[in-house]
């Protein structure tokens, strides 16, 4: 294909004789924005990287055709590649406080590629062009107080600035190709809309964007054009509405069938049958088995501060049902999780755990009764000891619930076959595991204490969507049969809606609005949700 | 995974990395160390204590590879049994103040605040001053000999390990798989055996292993001083001590204890950092 900022034919990658990326046939205008989606390991990023000549050893690139911005960048050198970079493309990755210097102001790290691309051109700049060439920048990306900013550090500001600011970063030299990987996936629903508006507005003003992402929905906002990657190679492309509303390619297809907010809640994510978990007791679905009264949790802050991270939350949880705690960042919504779990007593407020208390107990007392109560968290690997092998965490568990020592390993091959892991996965540690297994090993080991509520904060938000809808249609194969109560903390609007019966949306520590999923999704009250809903990037809904 | 690839860092199947030769050396000469404190005689068969006068201050010869001292006797066979006293000093040393390291940080790390601040003021006074001078200090209180040596050596290492055991304490204790283990009921007692404690120790040993190359120098600086055991039980401080007034004139009395204490520390600081190298190449 070609293109006229970038025009890219047959590029292979390898590493040590492996091929990683293969055939890849890319175009670019000026002004067009095209997307490589991909699920982890896909190749995507390395592709990208190729592009800025930034392989690491003992990587080799071939390619019948690699032209970037009119150069032809097959047998460039270290030198060439860093008179390119910056210049004229431009990097945006995903983790901002991690690409910024944290010992440099803003402005300093801004100024840099202007320092050292226009030092080259036209001699030195001096301080004072320097700065204004800073301030302009950042008034161009769209960062509210721009003299202030420019002095502060990373960690002074928020996600979307810092993300904005890693924009002005590879846009102050002017590139006319700008490469951003992942540039939302840290960010919040409404911070996220902010920065692809700015790619947009970037796009608009004739800039080529080369958009890196796993997310189909993010790409519909403001890719032109898709080109879908699996195992190194493109397998389908096209424009973004014709991909996205009829996908030709079977992997494509199973991607956006994975994605909630395409489907009718409830319905099956994955293709993988419904597992036999076995039937647990009928349970009363009018129960109250969770219940919270005015919680209220503050925090001392280092400047001696308090921070209320929740105030004033009531709920109630019936059996056999999931709550959904939707917010953005410091909502709240975790704290409360925690809350809920015993393992943060409130300042004020009470829980109740089937009706007796729990919050209000001493952990003693609390402990005999955890096993009704548990837990699944966003990151399963740090939630193991990292010494500890699967089998064996799932037998600690197992020895929780009264198994006697000699039943411990047949149960947890049973227990582990449930929830769709192979025997011989018990003999590994969690680090060899692939992010959907460590999951799986989580809930088989909140399922070991065979608790009546289920709280899990975050449970796939580490995942890539395929495996997003397997472990969702696990989380429902659980609740169908056992009978179990879930709170459903989340991000993630889409995934929320789809698991949910009941929804709280959470704002600054304050339930600001709640409602049965259905009504609160298509008819949401209070601005705040109606703003978050608009938010959400759906695929199918281009721009 | 085999022997070769723990050493060279690298699990079965991964591109094999260098060799580490000088731990490779370093782990040999510890064997050879330890093996001369446990069995002396396998190298020796001569009597470090027996003296002939006749024979005093032989340079080294064949009969005498490390030569004779003042009264005649061997000094190889004095530095042969020397050993197991020097060794002792730094890792019985070592061992114990680890345990109370231990003891201590995880009380300071788990007890409430105000006990953690008192906990740690006091060893913070400790560590103000260097290792040496504590001991020092002990030893003048309890007086000379050779278990109030290992006393003044293991008081003065206390707060070395009782300071990193704490605060991987305070880590681990803030880790989400802690968190994780009491929330599904498991005793307070059982999480800090099993989760907490494991993964403490890990840093701590490779210390620990570091640490026995200093506690062997205190060790011996004591005996130099003639704080320790006396004359004539062969140990490589007093060894050095004795042969420090003719080092003039043979110079062998002195030398060779010294490079024993040398070679003791140095293969013990490669080894124990080889293992720091090894074990955060596994954390991360």
């Amino acid at each position: 294909m070609s293109g006229e900022l970038l025009s890219v034919r047959g590029l292979s990658i390898s590493f040590d004789g492996v091929e990683v990326v293969h055939g890849i046939d890319l175009g670019l205008a000026a002004g067009e924005c095209l997307a490589l989606v991909g699920e982890s390991g896909s190749g995507k990023t390395v592709t990208s990287r190729a592009m800025l000549g930034q392989i690491p050893r003992p990587g080799l690139v071939s390619a019948a055709e690699l032209v970037v911005d009119g150069v032809d960048a097959r047998d460039l050198g270290e030198r060439d590649w860093q008179r390119l970079r910056g210049s004229r493309v431009g990097l945006v990755s995903q983790d901002a406080l991690v690409s910024l210097d944290p010992l440099r102001t803003i402005g300093r790290e801004i100024s840099e590629v202007l320092e050292v691309h226009a030092g080259r051109e036209r001699g030195r700049l001096s301080r004072a062009e320097l700065g204004r060439a800073v301030h302009d920048e950042l008034v161009h990306v769209a960062v509210p107080r721009p003299e202030l900013r420019a002095r502060q550090y990373a960690h002074e500001l928020s996600g979307g600035l810092r993300q904005r600011a890693l924009v002005a970063s590879a846009t102050i030299a002017k590139p006319r190709l700008l490469i951003a990987d992942e540039p939302t996936t840290a960010l919040d629903l409404t911070v996220q809309a902010q920065v692809l508006e700015l790619l947009a507005r970037l796009k608009g003003e004739g800039t080529g964007v080369l958009l890196i992402s796993h997310d189909l929905a993010v790409v519909a906002r403001i890719a032109d054009r898709v080109a879908v990657m699996r195992s190194g190679e493109i397998v389908e492309a096209g424009r973004t509405e014709a991909v996205l509303a009829a996908p030709k390619h079977e992997y494509t297809r199973a991607l956006l069938a994975a994605t909630p907010s395409l489907h009718r809640k409830g319905e099956r994510l994955s293709a993988l049958p419904p597992l036999r978990l076995g039937r647990g007791e009928p349970v009363d679905r009018d129960r109250v088995v969770l219940s919270a009264t005015g919680i209220r949790q503050s925090f001392r802050q280092p400047d001696g501060s308090r921070l209320t991270a929740v105030d004033d939350v009531s709920l109630e949880l019936k059996a056999g049902r999931t709550l959904g705690i939707v917010g953005e960042s410091g909502s709240g919504k975790t704290t409360l999780g925690r809350v809920l779990l015993g393992l943060q007593r409130p300042d004020g407020g009470e829980v109740l755990l089937d009706g007796a208390p729990w919050s209000a107990l001493p952990e003693r007392d609390r402990r005999r009764r955890r096993g009704g109560i548990q837990a699944v968290y966003q990151d399963p690997l740090s939630s193991f000891d990292p010494r500890v092998k699967v089998g064996a965490i799932l037998r600690e568990a197992l020895a929780l619930s009264g198994v006697p020592g000699a039943e411990r390993r047949g149960r947890a091959v049973e227990l582990a076959g449930r929830v769709g892991l192979a025997e011989e996965l018990l003999g590994r540690s969690p680090l060899a595991l692939s992010g959907g297994q460590r999951q799986r090993v989580a809930i088989a080991r909140a399922l070991a204490r065979s608790p009546r509520v289920l709280i899990c904060d975050e449970p796939v938000s580490a995942l890539d969507v395929s495996i997003q809808a397997q472990v969702l249609d696990l989380f429902a194969d659980v609740q169908q049969q056992l009978g179990l109560a879930m709170v459903f903390i989340s991000h993630d609007l889409g995934v929320v809606h789809h698991v949910s019966d009941e929804v709280l949306v959470m704002k600054d520590g304050v339930v600001v609005e709640r409602g049965a999923a259905d009504s609160l999704f298509t008819a949401p009250q209070h601005p705040y949700t109606q703003a978050l809903l608009s938010a959400v990037p759906t695929p199918g809904a281009s721009s | 995974m085999s022997l070769t690839n723990f050493l060279a860092g690298t699990a079965a199947g991964t591109t094999r990395r260098r060799m580490p030769i000088a731990a490779i050396v370093a782990g040999a000469v510890l064997l050879v160390l330890l093996i001369t404190a446990l069995f002396p005689g396998l190298l020796t068969s001569t009597d470090p204590l027996a003296t002939a006068t006749s024979e005093s201050r032989q340079p080294p010869s064949l009969a005498h590879p490390f030569g004779t001292d003042t009264l005649g006797r061997d000094m190889f066979s004095r530095v042969v049994y020397g050993a197991r006293l020097s060794l002792s000093f730094g890792i019985t040393a070592t061992l114990v103040a680890v345990l109370a390291g231990i003891v201590i940080g995880l009380l300071a790390g788990l007890a409430p605040r105000w006990v953690d601040n008192i906990v740690m003021r006091v060893l913070e006074i400790a560590l103000a001053f260097p290792e040496l001078l504590v001991a020092l200090v002990v030893i003048a209180l309890l007086g000379p000999g050779t278990v109030n040596v290992i006393i003044a050596i293991t008081i003065a290492a206390v707060p070395v390990y009782a300071r990193i055991v704490r605060v991987t304490t305070l880590q681990v204790k803030g880790s989400s798989f802690v968190e994780a283990a009491t929330a599904l009921g498991q005793r307070r007692a059982l999480v800090i055996l099993r989760h907490v404690l494991p993964n403490v120790l890990g840093p701590l040993l490779v210390l620990a292993t570091v640490g026995i190359g200093t506690a062997i120098i205190s060790g011996a600086g004591l005996s130099f001083l003639g704080l320790g055991p006396v004359s004539p039980t062969p140990e490589w401080g007093l060894l050095l001590s004795d042969g420090r007034s003719s080092l003039g004139t043979a110079w062998w009395i002195a030398v060779f204890p010294g490079i024993a204490i040398t070679v003791t520390v140095i293969a013990t600081t490669v080894f124990g950092r080889f293992l720091q190298r090894r074990f955060e190449g596994r954390r991360s």
